[in-house]
């Protein structure tokens, strides 16, 4: 059978407690929905099947960043956007805020989870290497709490240690004086990496003095290797010495084939990155710190149906829905007909809606997970009979053809400008807003997203008719 | 605020697609069970659980019952093709039951109880195992190879005897999708009569293909589009064999169907162009003039030959010299069956394919020679267009097109400029190409697939109709039988009636979508880019149509000769009378204003006829395009950075430029994203490798942050048509794989001879 991008039916819970959560786990047969980016489209594919998701995004116990003792704690539940702006790690691990906001786009990073990413083992993940560099540790919960070095909790693709009725709660990271590098490399920018590489190196005198690298995305698991270019001063290493020093290390690699390219391919652009990330020193976003908030604040017992309340553009809708209902048709089977659906992976983001003012795909949460909070679609931001800021730059710029993806682009283009980069700057625009055209070769978009932030510094009021 | 009608739907969500129109009432969703295995017989197709779970399903042969004929081909050979597999699978993907349900939830739900027992078969995966004939996709041919075509023209031997010079090129072009955003989508009723509406890119053959296969008159076959359609490029052209699907489903339940194709689904089944390989041979003198071309081209149209494939082989026939004087022209065509997915329309039609072939050629040939690329290029341009056809200049071509007289010379001294300007740093390569855009297909030349004695009938549908309405209020109404893919015709048709008759654009209303209830023709459709030179010359025949009737009208107000001038008629007296008097006289008193004012006409030219054994003018337009690319590659993963791409090109009259460069630019990335990184990858058994748009590594814009792009429009006189404008909807996708190939080649400092460029 082929996917159709509806899920199975299952039941969801979303409790009010770790403990309450751990029960259902630990009860059920269901597993835990984090930020569900990856998750929800595995489900609408039937790649995976689940017969209960038990929501954590009502578990404040799982947020936030904390510094003790010399080490950093992760929440399991920050967003990949969180991780990327957030001021502490932006200082003390620049790799891995590079690391988190180059995952997908901006409505993906605006709902993913480091916890989830990292319990989720995808042997293409950002973060695994920039970790292993980092010597990270996994803090997790079930009947009591134990704490595991993450290159042992990830086992193979898509296994790690975690038993039934665990769930990752925190990541930990030490503070050290290192240098990191991270670099990533992916053909068409709608699929995923091909490698992905993190260096983290300690100097003496520009001199390396130990080293970890460690290159994803090729292999089953990510790979590290202690020591690289041990001995070389950072400022005279060429290029020619970077790529001496990491054949020997490749010819171990067990690297997998796919649609993206063979093994020669793949080992070349591995070492293309390696080069890169000894090279570069890792930057963080240039952008301000982002908050994303997913709290629903409203308890629900393990069931396949919910009654929701959903505020769609200012107006309570309120009704039973199958838990399995994915956004985008809850609201387009009640009218809102704007929102698409362009892919069954989650990738398109034609179905793109402002939820809590921040983008995000429909087709990537379900309709139960909405309950209690606000959407909005480009109606919900126009006031009165004319056209917003937006609007007008996407028409004036004749940034559309068909039509059919433009609704996506004006909202994933509303967060960017308004809670990412207002100046619309080339770095920052190649990673969020990345929506797929067909049809007018992005061209034209870009010209739009360029005048509507023009305009919105200019004339500074972006909401409503200006 | 700018007049952009379809935009403004567009940012106000306001736009009314397929899967936007309500369900009737008692509508039931229809999902399709699929072939899992490449090549196999059908043991047993068992829907007896799905039953049982209360659900509703025909196997493949509940269906068949329905279904009176299989597909009319262009191809005279003995393949059956119907919408469901009958007796074997021959691709995975192929539909081999359907479910229906009240919630598209529960159909995929449901699809789970289909039993399927197929026995599998070796799978015929690519064209070469194809010729080898081991298994066969159709056993009662005895063979893969469904059309061998050989086609001369001029002294193709004597003068490739005569050359100081040959050179042989191979290429490869991989199976690719233009893949519209917005899938296949279909509301079927059938009941006494058949009323489908689909998002189909017009009424042209799907209406006729439709009635045979379910043994309908024509008049009991009702098909309507919906107002906006999500992108097409010529893969909804080929919804027919899923109309027929709700059709039946329909009937067998009795009640109205619903289908709305999945993302997936449309990688696995919905249309692509074929994979094709082959060789080009050029032969010139020392000094570089290229005295003969022969093409040989090997087409894998997957499992069924999908009509109206093999015409991508076709479309250019009129072209086959591209822009230069070659008079000797050699073909070989051989188009062989595999278990893949059926081909047909794609953006670009065979074009990209064919200048990727040629224009690399001369890319080789030119190194043989030791000349520049756009040297050689330059001194076989051709320069006369001495043929008078109905009074008007053209190049006649050895193949039978006729090239309209155009500043080629301009168009390449344009490029040259920009040539010369290029950067070309270490790393960096610069390629250029010249192609000739034909538009507005004269469906004729399908008739190449059967030898000129072979032929029963004559073809040359290209006409379209466009009715024409004065309202009550001076307003005015036209409708079209076509589609608005987001190529903006609804606005350039209300913008040019707004200037035909002096008003303002809002009181133009156009219709612009498929109703069969209305007048159409074989041909009505979007595609081949005949909107500008075709629909447009059709609008403003109408126009002058309507102007002739008013000018009857304005006589009973006036004296003598009457003269349409801003708006109003005028005699020789001076004394006028305007639109809204005359419209509100006719509609409201006929009895003293007898007279008519809706007329319908019917374009077609004159200059597209049938094909003459194998020489025919396949297309109405062609226009110069010239490409230049200047590219960076990595030198260790030879990843490919496009840093500027240049397009200069004549079509004639710009309608409306922003809708134009709109068009290019998307033409341009669709090229590189079929040059770069998109293909339909199938692994060594025949399975599909994509389904996602991670697998098919679809570019976004992050491919086009920071990467120039410049346009030019040369605005040539086209005075062979009304509205001279020569198409450019299919755009610069034709040139863009020779020329990204040339470009990397010259980087690489070694010959790219396969796309996508891996």
């Amino acid at each position: 059978m082929f996917a159709l991008g509806f899920p199975k039916a299952f039941r969801y819970s979303r409790p009010e407690s770790l403990e309450e959560a751990l029960e259902e786990l630990e009860e059920g047969e269901a597993v835990p929905l984090a930020g569900g980016q990856s998750l929800i489209p595995m489900m609408k594919l039937r790649v995976l099947e689940v017969k209960g998701l038990v929501d954590l995004n009502d578990l404040e116990e799982l947020r936030g960043v904390r510094e003790v003792e010399g080490e950093v704690r992760i929440g399991a539940l920050e967003t990949h956007n969180e991780v990327a702006t957030n001021q502490t790690l932006r200082r003390e691990f620049p790799s891995l805020s590079a690391s988190a906001w180059e995952i997908a786009d901006l409505q993906v990073r605006n709902r993913g989870t480091i916890g989830g990413s990292i319990a989720n083992a995808d042997p293409s993940s950002n973060y695994l290497p920039v970790l292993m560099t980092l010597d990270a540790e996994v803090v997790i919960v079930g009947k009591g709490e134990r704490r595991e070095r993450l290159e042992e909790f990830v086992r193979g693709p898509y296994t790690t240690s975690l038993r039934r009725g665990e769930l990752v709660k925190e990541v930990v990271l030490r503070k050290e004086n290192r240098r990191t590098g991270f670099a990533l490399a992916r053909r068409g920018g709608s699929s995923y990496p091909i490698a992905v590489v993190a260096v983290s190196m300690s100097l003496e005198d520009g001199v390396v003095t130990s080293s970890k690298l460690a290159i994803g995305g090729i292999s089953e698991r990510p790979v590290s290797f202690k020591d690289f270019l041990v001995g070389k001063g950072l400022g005279e290493v060429k290029e020619e010495e970077v790529l001496k020093a990491i054949d020997p290390l490749l010819e171990e690699v067990g690297v997998i084939e796919d649609v993206h390219g063979g093994k020669e391919y793949k080992l070349k652009v591995a070492k293309r990155l390696v080069v890169e990330a000894v090279k570069e020193v890792a930057r963080p976003p240039p952008v301000k710190e982002m908050e994303t908030h997913w709290r629903n604040g409203r308890r629900l017992g393990p069931s396949t149906r919910h009654v929701v309340k959903v505020k769609v553009n200012g107006t309570w809708l309120e009704g039973e829905v199958e838990s399995r209902k994915l956004l985008v048709d809850f609201l387009r089977e009640r009218g809102f007909t704007e929102v698409k659906r362009g892919c069954d992976e989650g990738k398109c983001g034609a179905c793109t809606v402002l939820v809590n003012g921040r983008a995000v795909k429909s087709c990537n949460v379900f309709a139960v997970q909405a309950d209690n909070q606000e959407v909005t679609t480009i109606r919900g931001l126009v006031k009165g009979e004319g056209l917003n800021y937006l609007q007008r730059a996407f028409l004036e710029s004749y940034a559309m053809q068909c039509g059919f993806c433009t609704h996506g682009f004006m909202m994933v283009t509303h967060d960017y400008l308004d809670n990412v980069d207002p100046e619309a700057k080339d770095e920052t625009l190649v990673h969020c807003v990345k929506n797929v055209c067909r049809c007018t070769g992005y061209v034209q978009i870009i010209k739009a997203i360029r005048t509507a932030s023009r305009e919105l510094r200019e004339k500074g009021v972006h909401y409503g008719v200006t | 605020m700018v007049h952009y009608l379809e935009g403004l739907r567009a940012v106000k969500g306001e736009g009314e697609y397929i899967h936007d129109l309500p369900s009737p009432p008692g509508t039931l969703y229809m999902a399709i069970y699929r072939s899992y295995v490449p090549h196999g017989r059908i043991k047993r197709v068992d829907v007896s659980d799905v039953v049982r779970k209360g659900g509703i399903a025909y196997t493949n042969e509940d269906l068949l019952k329905l279904v009176k004929a299989p597909f009319p081909l262009a191809l005279p050979v003995k393949v059956e093709y119907y919408p469901v597999a009958k007796g074997k699978v021959r691709f995975v993907g192929e539909p081999l039951a359907v479910v229906l349900a009240e919630d598209p939830y529960r159909a995929v739900d449901l699809l789970e109880y289909v039993n399927a027992e197929i026995e599998e078969l070796p799978p015929v995966t690519n064209a070469q195992e194809a010729l080898k004939g081991k298994a066969l996709v159709h056993e009662e041919l005895g063979t893969n190879v469904v059309m061998r075509r050989h086609m001369e023209f001029g002294d193709v031997e004597r003068a490739f005897k005569d050359c100081d010079v040959v050179v042989r090129k191979d290429f490869k072009v991989a199976k690719h999708s233009a893949l519209p955003l917005e899938t296949y989508g279909i509301i079927t009723r059938f009941g006494e009569e058949l009323d489908v509406i689909a998002n189909v890119q017009g009424p042209m053959l799907q209406a006729y293909y439709v009635a045979k296969a379910l043994g309908l008159p024509e008049s009991k076959v009702r098909i309507r589009s919906p107002r906006d359609i999500g992108g097409s490029f010529g893969v909804k052209y080929s919804l027919y064999p899923y109309i027929v699907l709700t059709a039946v489903a329909s009937k067998l339940s009795g009640r109205p169907v619903r289908w709305t194709e999945s993302r997936t689904e449309s990688f696995l089944a919905s249309s692509s162009n074929a994979d094709r390989e082959g060789y080009v041979e050029l032969g010139s003198t020392r000094d570089g003039r290229i005295r003969a071309v022969k093409y040989n081209f090997l087409e894998d149209v997957g499992a069924y030959p999908r009509p109206p494939e093999p015409g991508a082989l076709f479309r250019v026939q009129g072209n086959l010299n591209g822009a230069y004087d070659v008079r000797n022209i050699e073909a070989e065509y051989t188009v062989v069956v595999t278990n893949k997915s059926p081909t047909g329309l794609n953006r670009g039609y065979g074009s990209p394919q064919f200048y990727f072939a040629l224009e690399t050629a001369v890319d080789e040939l030119a190194k043989e020679l030791g000349l520049d690329p756009l040297e050689l290029r330059k001194r076989n341009l051709i320069t006369s267009f001495d043929k008078v056809v109905q009074g008007y200049p053209f190049y006649e071509t050895a193949t039978g097109g006729l090239y309209p007289k155009q500043d080629y010379a301009k168009v390449v001294q344009l490029l040259e400029e920009e040539y010369k300007r290029a950067r070309r740093e270490e790393g960096m390569g610069v390629g250029v190409s010249i192609v000739i855009e034909p538009s507005v297909t004269n469906l004729g030349y399908v008739d190449l697939a059967v030898e000129g004695e072979k032929r029963r009938h004559k073809h040359s549908p290209s006409g379209e109709y466009v009715t024409l309405s004065l309202n009550y209020d001076g307003s005015l109404s036209v409708f079209v039988n076509s589609t608005n893919e987001g190529l903006g015709h609804e606005t350039v048709v209300a913008e040019v009636v707004a200037r035909e008759f002096h008003v303002d654009p809002s009181q133009v209303k156009v219709e612009y979508k498929v109703d069969t209830s209305h007048p159409w023709a074989l041909s009505s459709g979007s595609y081949s880019s005949r909107f500008a030179p075709l629909v447009v010359s059709g609008v403003i025949k109408a126009c002058d149509a309507l102007k002739e009737r008013l000018a009857d009208l304005a006589k009973r107000y006036l004296e003598g000769e009457v003269k349409f001038v801003e708006g109003k008629f005028v005699d020789e007296k001076g004394r006028s009378v305007d639109l809204k008097t005359l419209a509100s006289s006719f509609h409201w008193d006929p009895y003293s204003f007898p007279g008519n004012l809706t007329v319908t006409v019917f374009y077609h030219s004159d200059l597209l006829y049938p094909a003459n054994g194998d020489k025919v003018n396949s297309s109405l337009g062609y226009s110069i395009q010239g490409h230049l690319a200047v590219v960076k590659v990595d030198p260790l993963t030879h990843d490919v950075k496009v840093k500027r791409y240049v397009v200069i090109h004549d079509v004639g009259k710009v309608l409306k430029e922003e809708l134009l460069d709109g068009v290019m630019y998307g033409s341009v990335i669709q090229g590189l994203a079929e040059a770069l990184y998109e293909r339909l990858e199938y692994d060594p058994n025949g399975n599909p490798l994509v389904t996602t748009f991670d697998a098919y590594e679809t570019p976004t814009l992050a491919e086009v942050v920071g990467m120039e792009i410049t346009l030019k429009h040369l605005e040539g006189e086209v005075k062979f048509l009304p509205s001279g404008a020569l198409g450019a909807g299919e755009g610069p996708i034709m040139g863009v794989l020779a020329t990204l190939a040339n470009a990397v080649s010259d980087a690489l400092k070694r010959r790219v001879n396969q796309v996508p460029m891996r």
